[in-house]
């Protein structure tokens, strides 16, 4: 039987046919349970979808990832080559520039201060003075009388030290005079004393005393304090015009002769000077040569500490040494012991014309006592072999310097030291930076710990732009160090900045861009999150490395090393 | 926190709507009374009918894109979110929708050359156009878009409102001629909706990877999300109270006609005519119009660089707030059909359809079929194409009373209830009604 198409089927008003066509389609198209199931339909349909939903969606939902790259700027960092140096020198260092803005290291550090009173002194001073008061009388005297004599002495200050130092004034400022005076006459007598190099300090009078002295008395002691007075230690007995040392007694002793006294010869009054512990304030002489001693230094220079290997020349390094002396002597120095020193290796020491003979530290004249007189002593590439010895990158100068006074070469003067006089130094080493560097090494230890912070990185590109006005360029590594301090991971050696061209002044030109990138891959990334530390190592080139071109550090130069991160993440959320 | 988190929804989300045009569900216009949300020139055949609260219900969502080739299965079965994959499928610009209507009540009285209706829906719309930029940056990031500028232009509505109406339809000219209209007085609940033209630009500077954000005109108005958002901080009743009733209220209408000529009758019917306007709950974000660039810190002097770049970030983002009112248009909704009726029994049928989001005109299509056994019961099929899915669907529909109960279902997809993930979206309506005065005529 032919299988009816919809259109044969009868209109919807004719419900009886209507019926029984459906009654045939049913049983035609063996759906003989549609009438029953049409209102099911829709359930069926429906639950075909659910169902087919789960199939789907039955899985469980796992994590929202992120699997892309991110490239995000990090920062950047600023550096003149002050602050880039300063970053990996642990020195005290003064970085500031020139008269030519270049930049200078600057390492001072003051050296001994030789004082006054350990220069020169007067030890104790002890004389006798026999005063014979020549009484021409006959024995015993047949008559009562007085006989006066007037009488000088000189005594002379001995063992001022082992110098042949020649005073002609001492200004006291302790100590004692001590006179003691005694007899062995039978007859009493009157001594007047006058000392003319003894003068007060407040009246310019000379010291005199008066002392009577009899057979039955006992030694007269007279006491007097010696900072009172300042003594003319150019007075003698004999008014030499050229005494020093020396101290001019008067003496004017005036007898009492009783009848009947025995006066025999030998017998005389006997007078003690005694200067107890004396001590001066202000000498002047001529004090000769003597060697000064200087106390060794020894001047860490860890400028260079970070510095390893790679060639370092500096062209115009300069030690700059400035004494302030208040002492009236001019004093040779002897720079011969001026040494530097680095671990491991052969110590280099000073030398040149420098070294040839004294350099003077000039001295005020006795017109100004009290004042002070700088001289400053410079020690360069023309004198000396100091660009040697600073390119050698020193850890430490050992300065021991040997000084004599009134050298041949110097100032012939009056000499005079004060009590408070002294001899103060500052040593600066002044290193501008005219500089070139030829793979020179430097490295920076820092703390390192981003184990958390790379926890969903799978590759990282660490991208540095720089723009660099420094005639210095940069090839930087990095270093990843563990708890142990054992090097884990060494990323490649790349080019971070390029060094700025250079100027016929030999001064920064321009500026210079440069791109470089560290990557690191999955491996590398589990390694780096182990490391504790982190060390870069850059090694520096100024410009036309290796060809020994001088270039000069610009304290305007500047780095700016912009530093951003393509990372690529495999993160869930 | 609270206004970054709705930009970036607005900037992140990929859920919204986008609604197809329930073509299959107006197929079912002569038998189910809820066709007249879609056609209000509808003249059923029963004399009263009431729908069963809450089963009567809709629900379209609608994608550009199968959701396989978002929700992808692992080879262990488990489902991921897979950006990557859909970026390969996407088009410069897409389109995601979701339109949920629940009928809260319908009761249609039927008497002589006319029809009366009140009724009651909860209606959720939303619609997201979202640009490939978008899924790229999802996918991969901006490290494969260095160099270049991605230009986020995405636009986001969602509207969620209350509609109360009233409805008549009647008959001219020996029944050839029905018009249609409906009123309604709309209440809004909730709304965040883009501007027209807001995008932000992400350039990613070859040189340093610095990162230019450039915004322009962007702005989001919203209602009802602070209280949506932040429940907890507001009295235990005030949520309840919000959503029952607001003060964001607004008028629409839709209007209908059909008119039959011969075996022919052609229709035609615009809906959602109207607007809401927003009082309540308003909060407008507007983000200054500039430029920032993210140059990254100054790593010397940073205690924590991640911090500052996300300061940075968040200063961008930082928006001013006003909480003017503000007036929302629904989305028009333009059907236009002819159909053939051969017979009682056989109705073949051309639909078109326009949605006009964001005013456009891209209409969808269908040629249908529907056999009738009887005045109660129809099954149809149909095929459809345009709009924002460009291939071609297959749906079916339903509609039979059991007693004085009636069923119906449709769906524009039917592949997609089989096989959910190869589709693009979701689309079924379904209800139950009361159906009575079938013998009325």
């Amino acid at each position: 039987m032919k299988k009816p198409y919809f259109w044969d089927y009868p209109p919807r008003k004719d419900k009886p046919k209507h019926l029984e066509q459906l009654k045939l389609i049913i049983n035609q198209t063996k759906m003989k349970k549609l009438k029953t199931t049409k209102p099911w339909v829709l359930s069926l349909l429906t639950g075909l979808g659910l169902a087919s939903c789960v199939s789907y969606f039955d899985g469980e939902f796992e994590e929202l990832s992120f699997t892309g790259e991110i490239a995000i700027p990090l920062g950047y960092v600023d550096y003149t080559i002050g602050e880039l140096l300063e970053e990996v020198s642990s020195s005290d260092l003064v970085i500031g520039t020139n008269e030519e803005n270049v930049l200078t290291f600057v390492y001072s550090e003051s050296i001994t201060a030789q004082n006054g009173a350990d220069l020169i002194s007067i030890p104790d001073q002890n004389f006798d003075i026999d005063i014979d008061p020549e009484i021409n009388m006959p024995t015993p005297s047949p008559i009562a009388t007085t006989q006066t004599i007037n009488k000088d002495f000189d005594i002379q200050f001995s063992d001022i030290s082992a110098n042949n130092e020649e005073l002609t004034m001492a200004s006291f400022n302790g100590g004692k005079l001590i006179l003691e005076l005694s007899s062995t006459l039978p007859v009493s007598a009157q001594v007047d004393i006058l000392i003319p190099s003894l003068l007060s300090k407040e009246t310019g009078q000379a010291y005199s005393s008066t002392g009577f002295v009899s057979p039955d008395s006992s030694v007269l002691t007279f006491e007097e304090n010696l900072d009172k007075y300042e003594a003319d230690l150019t007075l003698s007995a004999s008014d030499s015009e050229s005494a020093f040392n020396n101290i001019k007694i008067e003496t004017v002793t005036t007898a009492n002769i009783r009848v009947g006294d025995q006066i025999q010869s030998g017998q005389m009054i006997v007078l003690n000077v005694n200067f107890t512990e004396p001590k001066t304030d202000k000498l002047i002489g001529n004090f000769k040569q003597q060697e000064v001693d200087v106390e060794n230094q020894t001047l860490s220079f860890n400028v260079f500490d970070s510095f390893g290997s790679g060639e370092l020349y500096f062209d115009e390094p300069v030690i700059r040494m400035t004494f302030s002396n208040s002492f009236g002597i001019p004093i040779g120095l002897d720079l011969a012991g001026i040494i530097a020193s680095k671990t491991g290796e052969e110590s280099r020491a000073l030398r040149g014309t420098i070294v040839d003979d004294y350099q003077i530290i000039a001295a005020p004249s006795v017109d100004n006592v009290g004042e002070s007189v700088e001289t400053t002593i410079e020690i360069t590439k023309s004198n000396s072999n100091i660009n040697e010895l600073i390119s050698y990158k020193p850890d430490a100068f050992e300065v021991n310097l040997v000084g004599l006074t009134n050298p041949t070469n110097g100032p012939t003067q009056e000499n005079f030291v004060l009590n408070n006089s002294t001899v103060d130094a500052t040593v600066e080493v002044e290193i501008p930076m005219v500089v070139s560097f030829d793979q020179v090494e430097i490295s920076e230890l820092i703390e390192f710990d981003q184990s958390e912070n790379l926890e969903q990185v799978k590759a990282l590109t660490l991208k540095v732009f720089s723009e660099n006005s420094i005639p210095l360029s940069g090839n930087l590594r990095m270093e990843f160090l563990d708890a142990s301090g054992s090097v884990v991971l060494t990323s490649d050696q790349n080019q971070v900045f390029n060094a700025a061209p250079v100027g016929a002044n030999g001064k920064s030109s321009g500026v210079i861009s440069g791109e470089s990138e560290f990557v690191f891959n999955a491996s590398d990334i589990e390694t780096i999150t182990t490391a504790k530390e982190l060390r870069v190592v850059a090694l520096l080139n100024t410009y036309e490395q290796g060809q020994g071109t001088v270039v000069k550090l610009s304290g305007d130069d500047q780095l700016r090393l912009n530093v951003s991160l393509l990372t690529s993440i495999n993160a869930n959320f | 926190m609270k206004k970054h988190l709705i930009f970036g929804i607005f900037f992140l989300s990929t859920l919204g709507i986008y609604a197809q045009g329930n073509l299959s569900f107006y197929q079912l216009r002569d038998l189910v009374p809820q066709t007249q949300s879609l056609t209000p020139a509808n003249m059923p055949e029963n004399g009263f009918t009431f729908s069963i609260p809450a089963l009567n219900s809709s629900l379209q969502a609608t994608t550009d894109f199968p959701i396989e080739d978002l929700i992808v299965q692992r080879g262990n079965g488990n489902l991921a979110v897979d950006f990557d994959n859909l970026l390969s499928v996407s088009e410069d610009n897409n389109t995601l929708g979701t339109d949920l209507t629940t009928n809260l009540f319908h009761l249609q009285l039927t008497r002589g050359k006319g029809s009366f209706t009140v009724f009651s829906n909860l209606r959720a719309e939303a619609s997201l156009n979202y640009t490939s930029d978008l899924v790229n940056l999802l996918a991969n990031g901006n490290g494969q878009s260095v160099g270049e500028t991605i230009l986020l232009e995405e636009r986001i509505d969602l509207t969620t409102y209350n509609e109360i109406g009233v409805g008549y339809s009647r008959s001219f000219l020996g029944d050839k001629l029905i018009i249609g209209i409906r009123a309604k007085y709309l209440n809004g609940q909730f709304y965040a909706g883009t501007g027209e033209s807001g995008s932000l630009g992400i350039y990613t500077d070859p040189s340093n990877y610095n990162i230019t954000l450039t915004s322009n005109d962007i702005s989001i108005q919203t209602a009802g999300t602070d209280i949506l958002l932040n429940s907890e901080e507001y009295e235990s009743s005030a949520f309840t109270d919000y959503v029952t009733w607001t003060d964001n209220t607004g008028f629409a209408a839709d209007i209908g006609a059909s008119f039959k000529f011969n075996n022919f009758t052609f229709e035609a019917s615009v809906t959602d005519i109207g607007s809401i306007t927003w009082r309540e709950q308003v909060v407008n974000y507007v983000l200054p119009n500039e430029t920032t660039t993210l140059a990254g810190v100054d790593l010397d002097n940073s205690d924590d660089p991640t911090s500052e770049i996300q300061d940075q970030i968040d200063d961008f983002f930082e928006t001013q707030e006003t909480y003017e009112e503000f007036t929302t248009t629904l989305n028009m909704k333009t059907y236009v059909s002819a159909s053939y009726t051969m017979n009682d029994a056989h109705r073949f049928g051309l639909t078109m359809y326009n949605n006009n989001i964001y005013g456009e005109f891209n209409p969808s299509y269908a040629v249908s079929y529907n056999w009738f056994l009887g005045k109660k019961t129809t099954i149809g099929a149909l095929t459809s194409f345009g709009g924002q899915i460009q291939e071609p669907k297959f749906g079916a529909n339903i509609a039979t009373n059991l007693g004085f109960l009636q069923f119906y279902a449709a769906t524009d997809n039917f592949l997609n209830l089989t096989k959910p993930e190869e589709g693009r979206g979701a689309d079924i309506r379904f209800g139950i009604n009361i159906m009575l005065g079938y013998n009325r005529i």
